[in-house]
C-alpha cells in the first residue's frame, strides 16, 4: 500500500494529534475525523453507565488515545465499539464473527423494500413467511429482514444457520439488545427467530436442521466467497489479520483452484433451495464474475433437473434500496438482468409471487 | 451504551447537526418564528449508498455508511456521513438537502438564514476575533450556496460555530469527562 503523503499526516495532527493514528487505518481523513468522534462518544457512553453501575462492576474505561492506538494497529472499529448499526438495528460485533457489510445493509434494504411493496404485504393480506438465513453469522441479514418485515406480517419466522456456536450466542444477544432499544419486538422468541448450528457443506447435518419436507419463502445467505488467490491479492489487512478466515474464504475442496474456490458454497445452496421451493433466493458474490458464473451454474442444475426459476437478477453495489427503477442491462447468456452500477453483489432468483415481488420496478411500476 | 443519544448528552464536540439543530432551535427563544420545514417529494430524490465507494464486500471492513441523495429538478447533490448509521445518515441528508433548496428558494427569508441572523445578534457582544471568524463562515456558506455540499464540511463549520458558544472547547484529545 502506498504510503500516507506528509502534507496529509500533517493536516491531521493539526486537527488533533490522535488523528493520525486513526488515518493509519482509514486513509481517508474524513472518515478518520468521523471515527475519533464515534471513540469519542463511545467513550463518553462509558462514562455515563459508570455513573449509574457501581464502579467495582465496570473495567476501567480506556483513554481516547488508548483506542486510538488499537485502530492504529488495523483492528476493526466495530470490534472495538462493539457494534455495527444495521438497518433499523444495533448488530453486536465481536472478535471471530465476521462484522456487517454496508453492501450486505444495501441489498437487504432493497429486498424488504421490495417485499414491502408487494401489493399483498403492502396490503397485509400476507399473513405468515419463512425466511432461511444461511451462514448466518451475527444474524443480521435474518434479523433486520424480521425487523423490516414484522410490521406488514403477523408470522415472521427466521431460520438462521452457522455453524460458529459464538455467532449463536452473540445473535441472541443481539436479539436481546434490540429488544432493550425498542427497535425489535419483544415477542420475538426462538419459535420466530431459530438458529441452529451445522455444517453446510455436510449434507447429513443439514438434513438434520432442514427436514426434506421444509418449506421457506426466501432463502438469504452471504457465506464464505472469496477465493484463495483473491484473499491474498485484494482482500484488505485489517479483513486478513482481524476477522475470521473461514467467514471468508471457502475451505479447500480438491481439483478446485483458482478464482473458482471461491465458489464452493454456491452449489450446496442452490441445492437446498431446490428442496425448500422458496419464491425468493437472494445470495451474496464477490463480483460480477462470480455472479455470472453461480448463474451458470444454476443454468447447469436447470439443464438436468427442469427449470425452477421464472426470473433471474444480478444486483449491484450501486443500487436504489426503496426498489425504484435503476439502469439495468440484459444478459442473453445467462437470461438475467443486471441492474444497478458498481461491483456485482448478490444473485437473486424468483418464482411464483417472487417474480412480482423483484419485478416491481422494472414490470408492475415501470 | 450503544444508543446514540446525541441530543441529551453534548460532549465537548458537537456530535452532528441534528443535535445541534435541536439545541439551538430549543434555546432560540424565536424558535417559534422559524418558517416550517420544506418538505422533499421523495420522487424527486436519487439515493445512493455506495456511490463510488470501489470494491468491497468481505474482502474490506469499512467504517463509513454514507449516504449521498441527489435532487433531480435541480441537480444538488448533498452527501451525510455524519453517524455510523445509514439510516440516520438518511435523515441527516434529508435535513440538508431541505436546508440547501430552501436558502435558494427563500433566500433570507429560510430556516437557516434566520437562526443565522438570531446567532449573529447573539454574537454582538463576542470579541472581535470571533466576530470575524463568524463572518467569514458565512461567507464561506454563501459561495457555497449552489455548488454541492459535503456534510463534512458543514459539520466542520458547525463545529466552529459551537465550539465559540461553548468557550472554545479544545479539540478532543481525550474525553473530558476524565
Ligand atoms: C461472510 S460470513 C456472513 C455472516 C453474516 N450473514 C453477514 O452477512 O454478515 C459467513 C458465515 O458463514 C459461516 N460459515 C462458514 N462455513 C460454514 C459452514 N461450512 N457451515 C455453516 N456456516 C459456515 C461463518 O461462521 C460465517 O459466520
Amino acid at each position: 500500500m502506498p504510503r500516507l503523503p506528509t502534507s496529509l499526516i500533517r493536516k491531521a495532527y493539526s486537527y488533533s494529534p490522535l488523528l493520525p493514528l486513526l488515518l493509519k487505518a482509514t486513509r481517508d481523513l474524513a472518515l478518520a475525523k468521523n471515527e475519533l468522534r464515534w471513540l469519542q462518544e463511545h467513550i463518553s457512553s462509558i462514562h455515563r453507565l459508570r455513573k449509574c453501575t457501581p464502579k467495582q462492576y465496570l473495567p476501567k474505561p480506556p483513554t481516547l488515545s488508548q483506542l486510538c492506538r488499537i485502530r492504529s494497529t488495523g483492528e476493526p472499529l466495530q470490534y472495538i465499539l462493539g457494534s455495527q448499526p444495521f438497518g433499523d438495528l444495533e448488530i453486536l460485533c465481536r472478535k471471530g464473527i465476521l462484522i456487517p457489510r454496508p453492501e450486505t445493509e444495501v441489498y437487504t434494504t432493497r429486498l424488504s423494500n421490495l417485499l414491502l411493496r408487494h401489493g399483498s404485504i403492502g396490503n397485509g393480506n400476507v399473513e405468515s413467511l419463512q425466511i432461511l438465513d444461511l451462514c448466518a453469522g451475527t444474524g443480521c441479514i435474518g434479523l433486520s429482514l424480521y425487523a423490516a418485515l414484522h410490521r406488514q406480517i403477523p408470522d415472521v419466522r427466521v431460520r438462521a444457520i452457522d455453524f460458529n456456536p459464538q455467532a449463536r450466542n452473540l445473535a441472541w444477544k443481539t436479539v436481546k439488545l434490540n429488544q432493550h432499544l425498542g427497535r425489535l419486538s419483544p415477542s420475538l422468541s426462538k419459535s420466530q427467530f431459530d438458529y441452529v448450528l451445522a455444517d453446510l457443506l455436510n449434507n447429513e447435518e443439514i438434513a438434520a436442521v432442514v427436514q426434506s419436507d421444509a418449506t421457506f419463502n426466501i432463502v438469504v445467505s452471504n457465506p464464505p466467497y472469496i477465493s484463495i488467490p483473491a484473499f491474498s491479492r485484494d482482500t484488505s489487512r485489517s479483513a486478513r489479520i482481524f476477522e475470521p478466515s473461514n467467514a471468508l474464504v471457502p475451505p479447500d475442496s480438491v481439483g478446485i483452484t483458482g478464482e473458482r474456490t471461491g465458489d464452493l458454497f454456491y452449489d450446496h445452496i442452490l441445492r437446498l433451495s431446490w428442496r425448500a421451493r422458496p419464491q425468493i433466493v437472494c445470495m451474496e458474490v464477490a463480483d460480477l464474475e462470480q455472479a455470472l458464473r453461480v448463474m451458470r451454474a444454476v443454468k447447469d442444475m436447470e439443464a438436468i433437473d427442469g427449470s425452477l426459476w421464472e426470473a433471474k437478477q444480478i444486483w449491484r453495489d450501486e443500487i436504489d434500496v426503496q426498489g425504484n427503477e435503476c439502469s439495468t442491462e440484459w444478459n442473453a447468456d445467462v437470461n438475467a438482468a443486471i441492474i444497478g452500477e458498481g461491483s456485482g453483489r448478490a444473485v437473486v432468483l424468483a418464482r411464483s409471487w417472487g417474480v412480482d415481488v423483484i419485478k416491481h420496478d422494472t414490470a408492475a411500476f415501470g | 451504551m450503544f444508543r446514540s443519544g446525541l441530543a441529551k448528552n453534548l460532549p465537548s464536540r458537537p456530535l452532528n447537526l441534528l443535535p445541534l439543530r435541536h439545541l439551538h432551535v430549543s434555546k432560540a427563544s424565536s424558535a417559534k418564528a422559524l418558517p416550517p420545514r420544506l418538505k422533499i417529494d421523495e420522487a424527486s430524490l436519487e439515493e445512493n449508498f455506495l456511490k463510488g465507494s470501489g470494491p468491497g464486500g468481505q474482502k474490506i471492513n469499512k467504517t463509513s455508511s454514507a449516504v449521498q441523495l441527489k435532487h433531480s429538478p435541480t441537480g444538488i447533490v448533498v452527501k451525510s456521513q455524519a453517524t455510523r448509521s445509514r439510516s440516520q445518515n438518511r435523515k441527516y441528508a434529508r435535513q440538508l438537502l431541505a436546508e440547501k433548496l430552501e436558502e435558494m428558494e427563500m433566500g433570507d427569508q429560510s430556516r437557516t438564514a434566520i437562526k443565522a441572523a438570531i446567532k449573529s445578534k447573539k454574537k454582538a457582544s463576542a470579541s472581535k476575533k470571533k466576530r470575524r471568524k463568524y463572518r467569514a463562515l458565512e461567507a464561506e456558506k454563501e459561495t457555497n450556496k449552489q455548488a454541492e455540499v459535503e456534510l463534512d464540511e458543514k459539520l466542520d463549520q458547525a463545529t466552529t460555530i459551537r465550539e465559540e458558544n461553548t468557550s472554545n472547547v479544545p479539540l478532543p484529545r481525550d474525553s473530558r469527562d476524565h
